[in-house]
């Protein structure tokens, strides 16, 4: 039993290698990507990509895992604490909102991501708000909503056709 | 479609809805809010209030102590400012504009006090939970 989670375990490390770098390059390519709402620290949530992606193919604590690695590992190359502060709660949110949807099965892909990018940015306005102590940023969920569900959509529909021609990754 | 999409499919369509209504929702609660959201300066003189003003309404209010004009608030374009005022210093003249909830202009010679602070409480409760 042991001996085969062993290998399980390190037949899986490569792959986890590469899974956090890439969400590291996504994480990096939304650091230059001028997202500003008027919150600093606010990011668009494009690593949602390998979380939804992990989700179906791999487990949930995969999913969770390689975000939470990712948000770290980003924060001290392209950001401040502040950043992983609100990193970690629009993850966390939205792993929860999104592995709930999923585990109910009757939901698509793209809703689940949708789901996913939709709290993410409640998430992070929730951290916010506790930081700077004010309420008032609350007005920004409706915009910050919008902009989730629409980057949800987006990031949704690539998950959808990436799923199945990623799935041999995954047989072990 | 009919409901066989590999994207959205019927349940996805109803939860989609809701949250679009959500969003909606939201976003009439936020434009009624700008809306109503009046944000007023209140005068005080010597602790007391001397009276509220709206920031939505250009106007030149005379601060009147004792029947004699001691200092001129002016509200244009949404910000307030003290345009004229009979104290030594004038710094209070010099604090410039001032728009957003809880600024002031104090003239502390004349014991004036501009604040801008809410015409209504904005309803944040109703969005959050
Ligand atoms: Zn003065």
């Amino acid at each position: 039993m042991n001996e085969w989670h062993g290998k399980k375990l390190i037949k899986q490390l490569p792959l986890w290698g590469i899974l956090v770098s890439l969400a590291l390059i996504l994480s990096f390519i939304e650091s230059l990507i001028p997202f500003y709402f008027g919150i600093p620290g606010m990011k668009l949530g494009l690593c949602n990509a390998i979380v939804v992606i992990l989700l179906y193919l791999s487990s949930a604590r995969e999913a969770l895992l390689i975000n939470l690695c990712r948000i770290v590992l980003a924060g001290f190359l392209f950001g401040n604490a502040f950043g992983i502060l609100y990193s970690f709660g629009g993850a966390l949110l939205s792993f929860l909102c999104m592995w709930t949807v999923y585990r109910t099965g009757l939901f698509t892909i793209t809703t689940v991501s949708i789901i996913g990018g939709l709290t993410h940015n409640i998430g992070q306005l929730c951290v916010a708000s506790a930081v700077l102590e004010n309420v008032n940023i609350f007005w920004y969920a409706p915009a910050l909503m919008l902009a989730g569900a629409v980057t949800g959509a987006v990031i949704g529909v690539l998950a959808t056709e990436l799923i199945p021609r990623l799935r041999f990754l995954f047989i072990s | 479609m009919n409901g066989m999409s590999k994207y959205v499919r019927k349940n996805d369509i109803i939860l989609l809805s809701c949250i679009a209504v959500l969003i909606f929702v939201s976003f009439g609660l936020r434009i009624h809010s700008m809306m109503n959201n009046g944000s007023t300066i209140e005068i005080t003189v010597d602790g007391k209030v001397y009276g509220r003003y709206a920031l939505e309404q250009d106007q030149r209010i005379p601060v009147e102590i004792d029947d004699e004009t001691k200092n001129i608030v002016v509200i244009a374009d949404g910000e307030a400012y003290m345009a004229e005022a009979s104290c030594p210093d004038k710094l209070c003249i010099h604090q410039g504009r001032i728009e957003s909830r809880s600024q002031s202009i104090v003239c502390l010679p004349n014991r004036v006090i501009v604040t801008v602070v809410d015409g209504e409480e904005p309803e944040i409760d109703s969005m959050t939970d």
